[in-house]
């Protein structure tokens, strides 16, 4: 079984796969595929194949889906191809049983079989859940094998000592290893979470291990691009003339 | 694809660039590849067992991967059949509604009441011809084997 990440802005990732291999998905990456390839549905993660209403309830929660597609190459090789929902990276970690990794909701986007997809609380206090910017839950993969990781925007990592902090803003904790603390702290200072336009809260996490950071905050993008969006009673293309049609007068 | 190592916290250092580990201070503990298994920033190769996959098994008619020596997956086969059912019974409320404004209007505007009872009794014939013509199809293409698989287009 061969993968290849392909592309620049909005790449996709290859799997070749020798007749009888399988690909786990946990939600609709699917680009393309060759016809050989046979899908199914299962409930069942991990190497034992081993299966239960809470496992699967913790995926659901996760954001994993009720279901895993299996993809397997029947009768010769076979090719799948999966696509990055936003312009950003793909990567592959190495998950192992005294190796698990902590991934952003939708970071999955498929592993070998052996991989086991749950969730992970993130933070501990309800009101930082909320308000943290991540929501309340991570991607905890567990298991044996290679896990293939979705990033929004650039990718910066950091090889954590043990004990060194580094407070990181929700939306751009892409993952990191089973290693590394995950916390969730307040931006110190009224006058910093009120007029410093950061949020109320800061991820701080602490070492031994490595971190993944994401330069696009998927929040973060979706506020931006808020004002373009068409709006009840007009349209994306009126707000835009409108917005210039404003300018241009207000600079009068 | 990009992917940059920043400064090193400690030393002010330029992290390497495989995946942010200080070279003077070096990694923060020593990571052992799972045997089998290569990998690079952008590409990765795993050696499968003999056969291919980890757990044999095979798909069934609903397109439940059944893994072979385990009990049947009742949740995932029930579950596919409850949205299927929901699909149909959607599909034919849609087409009732639809059938039965057109012979309403049919009705009203030229047979009075009478017409309106008589196409109370077309709509529910037609709808349920159509619903067993759909649970037909569903059926006989759930015994197709193989059913991922695309039509050929004929030159």
């Amino acid at each position: 079984m061969d993968f290849s990440v392909k592309g620049t802005i909005l790449p996709v990732l290859e799997a070749t796969l020798q007749p009888g291999e399988v690909v786990v998905s946990t939600h609709g990456d699917l680009g393309w595929m060759t016809p050989n390839v046979q899908l199914s549905q299962t409930t069942t993660m991990g190497k034992g194949g081993n299966r239960g209403l809470m496992k699967t309830a913790k995926r659901v929660v996760g954001g994993g889906g009720l279901f895993i597609t299996r993809y397997q190459a029947e009768g010769g090789p076979g090719s799948v191809t999966f696509a990055a929902k936003l312009p950003g990276n793909i990567i592959n970690v190495q998950v192992a049983p005294d190796a698990p990794y902590y991934v952003h909701r939708s970071g999955f986007m498929c592993g070998t079989e052996g991989i086991e997809a749950t969730v992970a609380l993130q933070q501990k206090k309800f009101t930082s859940g909320i308000f943290g910017g991540m929501g309340f839950f991570l991607q905890h993969l567990q298991g044996e094998g290679v896990a293939w990781l979705e990033l929004s925007g650039e990718i910066f990592t950091y090889d954590l000592q043990e004990g060194e902090t580094l407070r990181v803003h929700p939306g751009h904790v892409g993952a990191f290893e089973g290693s590394v603390q995950f916390k969730t702290g307040t931006i110190p200072g009224l006058a910093n979470k009120f007029f410093g336009g950061n949020g109320f809260f800061l991820a701080d996490l602490t070492g031994p291990g490595k971190v993944w950071l994401q330069s696009m905050s998927i929040a973060s993008l979706a506020a931006e691009i808020a004002d373009y969006m068409p709006q009840q009673g007009g349209s994306t293309s009126s707000s835009v003339a409108g917005g210039v049609l404003g300018g241009l007068l207000s600079s009068k | 694809m990009s992917a940059y190592s920043m400064t090193c916290l400690r030393c002010g250092g330029p992290l390497s660039d495989d995946g942010g580990a200080c070279p003077v201070c070096g990694p923060t503990k020593e990571r052992s590849a799972l045997e089998g298994i290569s990998t690079t920033r952008t590409s990765a190769h795993i050696d499968s067992p003999e056969g291919g996959a980890v757990l044999a098994g095979s798909p069934d008619r609903l397109g439940v991967f059944q893994a072979e020596g385990h009990s049947r997956n009742w949740f995932a086969r029930i579950t596919t059949l409850g949205v299927t059912a929901l699909f149909l019974a959607v599909v034919a409320i849609l087409f009732l509604v639809a059938l039965g404004g057109i012979i309403a209007g049919f009705a009203l505007l030229g047979h009075g009441l009478g017409g309106v009872v008589v196409g109370l009794f077309v709509i529910g014939g037609f709808g349920i011809v159509a619903l067993l013509i759909v649970v037909g199809f569903s059926l006989v293409a759930n015994e197709k084997k193989n059913s991922s698989q695309p039509s050929t287009t004929k030159q």
